[in-house]
Order: C-alpha cells, then sequence, then structure tokens
C-alpha cells in the first residue's frame, strides 16, 4: 500500500478532530448548537470513518497518538540506522576468521534477509515502522556489501558500483513507497551521474566532490524531472524535488561560498563572484516556483539556503572591517526588516 | 514484492558481476613480482585491525621537483592529459596548476632497481633521509619510472624486468620555493587499489605484529628510529584490469637492507660513486642516456635543471674536486 492514501486518511481523520473542537467551541459560544440526535448522528458516522480508517490505514486518532507516531518513526530511523551499525561491526570484528565464500554470503545474506523482513514486515503493519526499519538495514547492508567484495575481491571502488547500488535502493523504495530510502537511492544516483562526467575524460570520480558543477547540474536536471517520478510511488516526485533542491542548492552555495571547487577556467576569484551573482536569482527563481507549487517543505529549503548564503557572504565581506557591535547590530537590524516585511506578507495574503 | 525480488536479483547480480571481473583480471597474461614488507606493509594495529586483513602499498612518493621531473616528463605529462604549457615562473602558474585536475594513469613501479639505487645514494648525501621519519634503509623500495595511458604499451616497454604497472592518480603540484624558485612537477598521489587483500590461506604466514622498530626513537628527535629487517615476502600478481592479488606470502630470503652502505652520514668517494657515476664525472666522454640525463632533458625537464645533472655537478664539486 502506498503512503499516499495513508497520508490522505490522516488528513481525513485530523479533520473530524478539527471539526470536534469547533462544534464545541460554536457551542459554548452560544452561535450554534446540534440536536442531540443530529449530534448522536454525526459521532457515529464519524466514529465508523474513524474506525475504518484506523483499520485501513492505522491512522492517528488523537493528538497523543500522533505525537507517539512521530516518537516511532524517529524510533524506527534509529533503529535501522544502528542495526546497520551493528553488522557492519559484527562482519569486521569476525572477519579474519572467516575465508572468502563464507565471508561473500555473510555480505549477501543480510540484505536478503533484511528485504525478506521487508514483506513480512509490510503485510503484517499498516503503519510500516517496521517494514521502513528492514528497507534501511536492507539498503545499508547491501551497499556495504557490494563495496567489501570489491575490496575482498581486490577490484576497485569503481563508480560503475554506483548503479547497482542505486538500482537495488530504488527497487526497495519503490515496492512500499519507502520514502528515505528513494532520497538516499536518488543521491547514489545523482553522485553516479555526475561520476560519468569525470570518468569519460580520465579523471578519478571521487573528484567529483572536489569540483562541484556537474554534481549541481545533474541535481539542477533531477529537479526538472522530478515530477515524472510520481509514476514510482506516491510522493516520490515531492521527495526527488526536495532531494534535488537539497544536493543543487548545496552545491551551490559552497561554489559560491569557497574557491578552488570549480572547473570554470576563469580565475578563482572570478569564478566565486559569478556564482555569488548568480546564487540570489537562482534561489528566488526556484523560491517563486516552490510558493507556486505550494511546496511548503520546498520553499523551506530553498529559503534556508538563500539565507545560508546571505549570512556566509555578510561574514564574508564585513567581519574584518566592521567592530563587532556594529556586526551583530546591522544582523539584528536584518532581523527587524526581516518580520517587518514578513508581517506586511502576511497581512496581504489574509486579505485575499 | 515483486519489487523485492527485483532488488535481490540485482544485488545477486553485482555480486556475480564482481566475481566475473576478477576471474577476468585473473584470467590471461598476468604481471608478477615480489614485494617485501617494505613495500607491503601491514596495518600498524596488525593483527587487532578491524576490517579485512589487508596490506597497504607503500611506494617511494618522488615528491622533489627534480627527482619527480626526471621520470614524469612534460611529455608523459601531457600523454596523461594534463596542460603543461604555462611556464613555471609565468605569474599565472600556480593559480594554473593548483587548478589541474588529477588524472587517472597506468604508471610502471620498478622494484630495487636503477632508480631505487639512485634515490638511495641521494638521500645518503643529503638531510631528506630524515625528512619523512623513515631511515633511507627502511623505505619502499618501489619506485615509480614510467607513466602512460595504455596498460599494454607499458608493460611491453620492461619485459623481464622486476617492474609491475598499476592504475594510479596522478596530479600536478606547483611549489614557490624562496631558494630554488618557482617548479612544477607530476607526482603519484595515490593507486587505485591502495591494499591487497590477504587470503585466508596466507594469513597465517605473516608475522604476529606490525613491524617494529629496533632502537629507541633519537631524543633530539634528528634521527628516525631504525625498523625491523622485512619478515615476508609477498609475490603480487596483476591482471588485466591492473589491479593486484597476493598470489603467495613466504618467509623474507634476502635482507636487501644489507647491502645499504650508510645509513646517515656522507658516504665515502667511492661509496657515492658506485653505480658508473665515477665515469661520468671523471671520464673525458660522457654517454649521458646512461645517466639518462640528456634524455630527461629533452623530454622537457626545461624549468629547472635535472636532478642527475646536479647530482654529477655537486659530486665532481665535493667529492671529486681534485680530479
Amino acid at each position: 500500500m502506498a503512503a499516499e492514501p495513508r497520508r490522505e486518511a490522516q488528513a481525513r481523520a485530523d479533520q473530524i478532530r478539527a471539526f470536534r473542537r469547533e462544534l464545541r467551541a460554536l457551542g459554548d459560544a452560544d452561535v450554534v448548537r446540534l440536536s442531540e440526535a443530529q449530534e448522536a448522528e454525526v459521532g457515529a458516522y464519524h466514529e465508523r470513518l474513524l474506525a475504518t480508517l484506523a483499520r485501513d490505514f492505522d491512522v492517528d486518532r488523537s493528538e497523543h497518538q500522533g505525537q507517539l507516531s512521530r516518537g516511532l518513526r524517529l524510533a524506527s530511523l534509529f533503529g535501522a540506522a544502528a542495526l546497520v551499525a551493528a553488522i557492519t561491526a559484527l562482519v569486521q570484528r569476525v572477519w579474519g576468521g572467516l575465508a572468502l565464500p563464507a565471508q561473500v554470503t555473510l555480505l549477501t545474506a543480510f540484505p536478503l534477509a533484511a528485504l525478506a523482513g521487508v514483506h513480512v514486515a509490510a503485510e503484517r503493519e499498516q503503519t510500516r515502522y517496521l517494514a521502513g526499519l528492514f528497507a534501511l538495514v536492507a539498503c545499508g547492508t547491501a551497499w556495504f556489501g557490494i563495496g567489501m567484495i570489491a575490496r575482498l575481491l581486490d577490484l576497485p571502488l569503481s563508480e560503475l558500483l554506483l548503479w547497482p547500488a542505486a538500482a537495488f535502493g530504488m527497487a526497495v523504495a519503490s515496492s512500499y513507497g519507502f520514502r528515505i530510502v528513494f532520497i538516499l537511492s536518488l543521491a547514489v544516483l545523482v553522485v553516479a551521474f555526475a561520476s560519468v562526467f569525470f570518468a569519460a575524460g580520465g579523471v578519478p570520480w571521487p573528484t567529483l566532490f572536489e569540483r562541484l558543477e556537474p554534481l549541481a547540474g545533474t541535481s539542477f536536471v533531477l529537479l526538472a524531472l522530478s515530477s515524472h517520478l510520481r509514476a514510482m510511488g506516491e510522493g516520490f516526485d515531492r521527495a526527488a524535488r526536495h532531494t534535488a533542491l537539497g544536493l543543487g542548492l548545496g552545491a551551490l552555495l559552497v561554489l559560491a561560498s569557497l574557491t578552488g571547487v570549480s572547473l570554470l577556467a576563469f580565475a578563482p576569484r572570478t569564478s566565486l563572484a559569478l556564482y555569488q551573482v548568480a546564487f540570489v536569482p537562482v534561489a528566488l527563481i526556484l523560491l517563486w516556483r516552490a510558493l507556486r507549487a505550494d511546496d511548503g517543505a520546498g520553499s523551506g529549503l530553498v529559503a534556508l539556503a538563500l539565507a545560508l548564503f546571505l549570512l556566509i557572504r555578510y561574514v564574508d565581506w564585513f567581519w574584518d572591517w566592521l567592530p563587532a557591535w556594529a556586526f551583530f547590530l546591522i544582523l539584528a537590524g536584518v532581523a527587524f526588516a526581516s518580520i517587518a516585511a514578513l508581517r506586511r506578507a502576511r497581512g496581504r495574503v489574509g486579505a485575499r | 514484492m515483486s519489487r523485492l525480488v527485483v532488488a535481490a536479483l540485482t544485488l545477486l547480480l553485482t555480486v556475480g558481476a564482481l566475481f566475473g571481473a576478477a576471474a577476468w583480471n585473473r584470467g590471461g597474461d598476468v604481471q608478477s613480482i615480489v614485494l617485501t614488507e617494505r613495500e607491503l606493509a601491514l596495518p600498524w594495529n596488525w593483527p587487532n585491525a578491524d576490517g579485512p586483513p589487508r596490506l597497504r602499498f607503500e611506494w617511494e612518493r618522488r615528491t622533489e621537483a627534480q627527482d619527480a621531473r626526471l621520470w614524469l616528463t612534460d611529455l608523459k605529462l601531457r600523454e596523461l592529459g594534463f596542460t603543461t604549457g604555462v611556464a613555471a615562473g609565468a605569474p599565472e602558474a600556480e593559480q594554473f596548476y593548483r587548478r589541474s585536475l588529477p588524472r587517472l594513469a597506468w604508471v610502471a613501479f620498478e622494484m630495487d632497481g636503477a632508480a631505487w639505487r639512485a634515490i638511495e645514494q641521494r638521500l645518503s648525501m643529503t638531510s631528506a633521509a630524515t625528512r619523512f621519519g623513515t631511515l633511507p634503509r627502511d623505505r619502499s623500495h618501489l619506485v615509480p619510472i614510467d607513466a602512460g595511458p595504455d596498460l599494454d604499451t607499458l608493460m611491453r616497454r620492461y619485459p623481464n624486468q622486476p617492474v609491475v604497472v598499476l592504475r594510479a592518480v596522478v596530479e600536478m603540484r606547483f611549489q614557490a620555493s624562496p631558494k630554488e624558485g618557482p617548479s612544477v612537477w607530476g607526482e603519484v598521489t595515490s593507486l587505485v587499489t591502495s591494499e591487497v587483500t590477504i587470503p585466508a590461506a596466507l594469513r597465517g604466514r605473516l608475522p604476529a605484529t606490525a613491524r617494529r622498530s629496533t632502537s629507541p626513537p633519537d631524543p633530539s628527535g634528528q634521527t628516525p628510529a631504525a625498523l625491523e629487517d622485512p619478515r615476508y615476502e609477498v609475490e603480487l600478481r596483476v591482471g588485466r584490469l591492473g589491479t593486484a592479488w597476493v598470489h603467495d606470502v613466504r618467509k623474507a630470503t634476502i635482507d636487501q637492507s644489507l647491502n645499504y652502505q650508510s645509513s646517515m652520514g656522507p658516504p665515502l668517494p667511492q661509496q657515492a660513486l658506485r653505480d658508473r657515476l665515477q665515469l661520468h664525472i671523471g671520464g673525458p666522454l660522457v654517454y649521458l642516456a646512461n645517466l639518462r640525463v640528456a634524455v630527461q632533458l629533452l623530454h622537457g625537464v626545461v624549468l629547472d635543471e635535472a636532478v642527475a645533472a646536479e647530482q654529477v655537478d655537486g659530486h665532481r664539486g665535493h667529492a671529486l674536486g681534485g680530479l
């Protein structure tokens, strides 16, 4: 079952809770009050609906349940990371005593067992917390295993290994709509595509982390294509958009902040200035697009990148020649100006 | 469910492909060379190191500009894809070479050959011997001597010699020394596979501990402590993909360190001028190709004096001033 119907079911349950609260408030203010029969009828309908939603989608029926669900999500993430760490540490520890066939069997068995765990858990629980944990473990151990088997066979950690790693993650992510696995696999895929640029030129592929244009370019291509990824799973288009924004703007931010990380044939200072000039319009266009698409997380990501860029520029330009008190006073002034601008914007939005 | 099956198949196919690549690498003509503990070192925390037991390649880095240009000439750097047109003294040189991207290359490493002896000789006469915290006798005798874009060409160039060709990363270096002026050179900064796995069957033949020092450290910090002599030899094989694997491990039979004449102090003239150097200095007709002086100069060592030439000149001035 995909994650999006569950999201819609949860939204419906939240609506019912809000309706009940508002109805109580209207009654207390003597604005409107349902008759006992009407109240019973509406209440019974909502209870039936909530029971159905809880049975089919395991939705949270109260605020407390919602808080516990967020805890469950965090716990499953933490559990997956800890389980992968435990497996890799165990493998590293017992390694010396094992022959190659046993080592390879062990490295292959862990992700396969985790895949079986994904299937069993997904069939038994609606929330997919446990299945999501197994999916992360499957990916972590598979990626570790592929790298380790290559090393055992004395093969280089080539960029070619990124492709099956990404394919494995994509297949796992799309099986039951695991978005975190999808984001991680997509990041591996972006790195794989960017590495082609360097490998084709006879340059070691890890250089892509030192010269960031191919990574930024690939991320923005992904951003343009992200809407097509909806077919892979509900919500995957949004996850792809956020992954692309994170990677692309992150790379662009580094390019606009540090010298020596650009491939451009200009002097380092010129490249830096070019990226600094380009960053603000690029970020504003992306922000406008995110706002138009009503993408809260996307616009938050762009706004964060823009704020970081402005802060870095401000420190870079003014820290050395402004006294500390004036430096922080200007920062406070910017914060007040932002508050004023945002209040005005909020008032206009509210007036519509 | 079906997508989980796809994931499982992807994993199994990848593992199969890795085994296929390893088999293909090890099939056909392979290179073979015997290295010692100096060139293939155990992890420092052996045998308690986590992870699969592996031996780490150590090679003579040849990080000095003059020495590097003896073997990695301008011509070879251009063959590898580097642009070397900007003179080291040009104002834009530093910026230009620091921006240069690293390149993958096939590099021929010679084991305990003429290149190592020349380096050893030079080290014995200079304070550079202690610069890297290791006595010359304890340093790797594996020396890069040639590089190119094609594996087969390099392999054909060194038949029946203790030379192994490995995939490596080469980078351009720029240094503006106040004394010697600016210089540009290429350097092997890493190997694509910098370690080799020790097969389980051969693990028992390795010593129980990592290589230790045999003397207490010099309190003044001027002289590094001497290390144990190499205790094992490894027969290394390199396949068609240019990646190496351990074929055999045995107890070291030849103590190559005994050939070393003087660990630190200036050598006697007859020691300093072994390996035919005396002929080149004192003889009326100098066949420079023997010393690789002219050849290397013509190959693009245009930015500074080649080290061999400097070495000859230095000997003439000091060791054999009366000739």
